[in-house]
């Protein structure tokens, strides 16, 4: 045992010395992710979104509906940029991209209103961003209804009701919003831990290729098994040990990043995140390993296993959520451990989740480490037989 | 005479070059996988990934404590809601929360006990609806769903009370909504995910593959040292041709084929697309050549890029309007060719801008096919 301990410790020392010798080693398994992270934190750096601009174009110009104005812009979310004249005007700002949306008031909007037939606010918004689209008709809606319960109270009291009876008038069911488990709904705090895990997760897989595969691409192989002792085993848990040991420093800065300056909030266990993270990242090497065996070529195996970490952000349901895909390609969801990882990330960030909703995801993601058993007879062929070295 | 003599002397050059590259790529299964087969595996995953465009019924759960006709009513026409469905009728606010973990519900809809004895009585009463912010999109589309069928719940209270109390029915639902908003939107009208997101995609997809593979070629060709060129304006231009030349090819699948498939918006001038997409293409073949010289082995591109996809995507302003993040990454992203093409592309197709609206985007385009067509002539010379 001691003497496999020692072929263990070897086979990390030399590991070690690759990575202290070799550049583009340093630079994929610690310098390019330390990149990555700190262009996070700066991208998320001013959290809401907030005042979008829009373009008015009043045709009444009365009190009211200046007023209706002054509300618009009082929102969060709208900023009023400028006032125009024509719709022409409008739409080419549109079309340019200045404006996320043109709100138009008509003509008579104050006495249609004072004189009980109603009027009409006209948003034009722009669909070419949902985001931008969704938080502007939020805040022209809220507004509206706004205005549009003042004027209700006002037309109640004159003819004569009692300021409660008036609010009763003015909005009989009243609706409280809960968001649940984001109160904050702050885009960058379920964005950020998302896009810095896929991070996490592409130099993971590249970094456990280029290990492995290295030795292959520069037929170093033998000498590899001889820091090992000549054992296979050593020699591969020897190095991954290096590179898991590697991957886990980065997934610190990357919690530290995500919790301390991001300000994700962490409603439920942090030791749950951080073993969710650990698993994680031995399912990438799993993935990793199992790639490069079969490939047996670290160029193409790089090709597909970055590949497939980069669309695991489209299939994880994050942005687009999996109920609303097509069944024939939602069914690819789960086939990624990226994907189990976010829901345990959401549910003990935001959700505050408890331990048994969320242990199924490390279960589902340590799944992934059998897969390099399909490969371990390979794996003894082609890290031992000059027919796989440099190989292109 | 000696200018024609000059002159054929290039053009052979440019030919030379461009027939050792296409000769480079197409006898390496690594270059044509990625510069060729790559930007069709990726953009029919990513569209077939975003195909389902909008969300419908998201399962909801509600508490009814008030068990009225009134509150059945509710939830009917919250299921009635196109984009909510009542899945669950839950006993208890923990039942319904339990739901909620196990992802079966996305969203809790109390209808309070006293609904509707405050209706009759004319006192306001209070919903509570409980959104998963976890996901926003889900987010948004119940609390609008859920708004909207209060809202018209109230209103259509609002008008039973008052024509009880001797206003006419149309005068009462103008007491009761005064004021209303009416939403038009644009260039998107059904708010699709996939109509959104993926011209951005497929544009970054081009840019990225094109920076990876040209990098793979250039990287195995650095594995040989250095190689003086004695015409180095002849190479770059021999080299950008043989790569632009691909992509015109790969993008004119996307943009006209692909589309067509996906029935992305194409309401622009072909003219103005064109013009964009062949500065764009060569932008990115330049800034592909002057990168080269940081690969010493034709693996690191693929080691050094991959991770840039996301970042570059975000710079581009698509997930996040560039209002929501700061200014100098917002230049920042300027540089990179793929940030203004997403720009003005989605502007043509989408909103159908003309030439003259993505005027800035072009002259970005332009400006930077001088940077990186300055830095790609320094990098040949030096023998990369």
């Amino acid at each position: 045992m001691s003497r496999y301990f020692r072929a263990l410790r070897n086979a990390f020392i030399r590991e070690c010395g690759r990575f202290a010798t070799s550049c583009i080693y340093r630079l994929v398994g610690l310098w390019l992710p330390l990149v990555s992270f700190v262009f996070f934190a700066a991208f998320f750096s001013k959290g809401e979104m907030r005042n979008l601009p829009v373009a008015i174009i009043d045709e009444d110009s009365t009190p009211l509906s200046r007023r209706a104005v002054a509300m618009l812009d009082a929102t969060e979310e709208i900023a009023v940029l400028c006032e125009l004249q024509s719709r022409d005007e409008a739409e080419q700002m549109l079309r340019q991209g200045d404006i996320y949306a043109v709100i138009f008031l008509p003509r008579n909007f104050e006495n249609d209103i004072l004189a009980l037939r109603g009027s009409t606010v006209e948003l034009y918004n722009s669909g070419v961003n949902i985001s931008a689209n969704g938080l502007v008709s939020r805040g022209a809606t809220m507004a509206v209804r706004t205005l549009s319960a003042g004027t209700t109270i006002a037309i109640a009291e004159r003819s004569g009701a009692s300021i409660e009876a008036a609010m009763a008038l003015a909005q009989p069911i009243a609706l409280s919003q809960h968001a649940l488990f984001n109160p904050w709904l702050n885009y960058g705090y379920y964005l950020a831990g998302g896009f810095m895990s896929m991070m996490l997760v592409i130099f993971c897989v590249v970094a456990t290729i280029y290990a492995l595969g290295s030795e292959l691409r520069n037929a170093t192989a033998v000498e590899w098994f001889n820091s090992s002792g000549g054992s296979l085993s050593a020699a591969i848990v020897g190095k991954l040990s290096f590179v898991s040991l590697l991957m886990c420093c980065i997934a610190a800065v990357m919690l530290a990043t995500m919790f301390y300056i991001v300000g994700v909030p962490l409603q439920g266990s942090a030791w749950m995140v951080v073993a969710a993270t650990a698993v994680l990242i031995f399912s990438y090497e799993a993935v990793a390993f199992t790639t490069l065996v079969a490939t047996a070529n670290m160029r193409l195996a790089l090709s597909l296993g970055g590949g497939y970490s980069v669309l695991a952000f489209t299939f994880s349901g994050i942005t687009f959520p999996t109920m609303a895909m097509y069944d024939s390609v939602a069914w690819l969801s789960p086939l990624f451990p990226y994907t189990h990882y976010m829901r345990l990330v959401i549910d003990q960030t935001m959700r505050g989740a408890s331990a048994d909703i969320s242990l199924p995801q490390i279960a589902y993601m340590a799944l992934f480490w059998l897969l390099p058993i399909a490969v371990m007879g390979r794996s003894a062929t082609i890290f031992r037989n000059s027919k796989y070295t440099k190989r292109l | 005479m000696k200018h024609t003599r000059l002159f054929r002397n290039f053009v052979y050059r440019v030919s030379h070059t461009l027939t050792t590259e296409w000769r480079l790529i197409f006898r390496d299964n690594g270059a044509v996988l990625i510069l060729l087969l790559a930007v069709l595996i990726y953009s029919t995953l990513y569209s077939l990934g975003y195909g389902g465009e909008i969300l419908r019924d998201v399962p909801i759960v509600v508490v009814d404590e008030s068990r009225t006709p009134q509150s059945r009513h509710l939830i009917r026409m919250l299921d009635s809601s196109p984009n909510i469905e009542v899945a669950f009728e839950a006993e208890s606010m923990p039942e319904a929360q339990c739901l909620f973990f196990a992802r079966r519900a996305y969203g809790i809809v109390l209808i309070p006990a006293e609904y509707a004895r405050s209706l009759v009585t004319g006192r306001q009463t209070t919903i509570a609806a409980y959104c998963d912010a976890g996901y926003l999109l889900i987010y948004r589309q119940t609390l609008e769903a859920v708004s909207t069928v209060v809202q018209s719940e109230g209103v259509s209270v609002v008008q039973r009370r008052l024509e009880l109390s001797g206003r006419t029915a149309s005068e009462a639902a103008i007491v009761a909504t005064p004021v209303s908003l009416h939403t038009h939107n644009l260039y998107n009208p059904s708010l699709g995910y996939g109509v959104f997101v993926m011209p951005a995609v497929l544009i970054l997809i081009l840019q990225q593959t094109a920076l990876v593979g040209i990098g793979l070629v250039c990287g195995t060709r650095n594995e040989f040292g250095r190689q003086r060129t004695h015409a180095p304006f002849a190479t770059l231009i021999g080299r950008t041709v043989a790569y632009a030349a691909l992509y015109s090819v790969t993008a004119t699948y996307i943009f006209v084929l692909h589309y067509r498939l996906f029935e992305y918006p194409m309401n622009g001038s072909t003219e103005a697309c064109v013009v964009l997409l062949a500065l764009f293409i060569t932008a990115s073949v330049l800034l592909g050549l002057s990168l080269s010289p940081l690969y010493s082995r034709r693996e690191e591109s693929l080691m050094l890029l991959f991770w840039s996809s996301i970042p570059a995507l975000l710079v581009s302003g698509v997930s996040l309007p560039h209002e929501a993040f700061p200014q100098w990454l917002h230049m920042l992203g300027r540089l990179l060719p793929s940030s203004n093409a997403v720009e003005g592309y989605i502007r043509i197709q989408s909103a159908g801008a003309s030439l003259a609206d993505v005027a800035p985007q072009i002259a970005t385009l332009g400006a930077l096919v001088v940077l990186y067509g300055t830095t790609a002539y320094i990098a040949i010379r030096r023998g990369r």
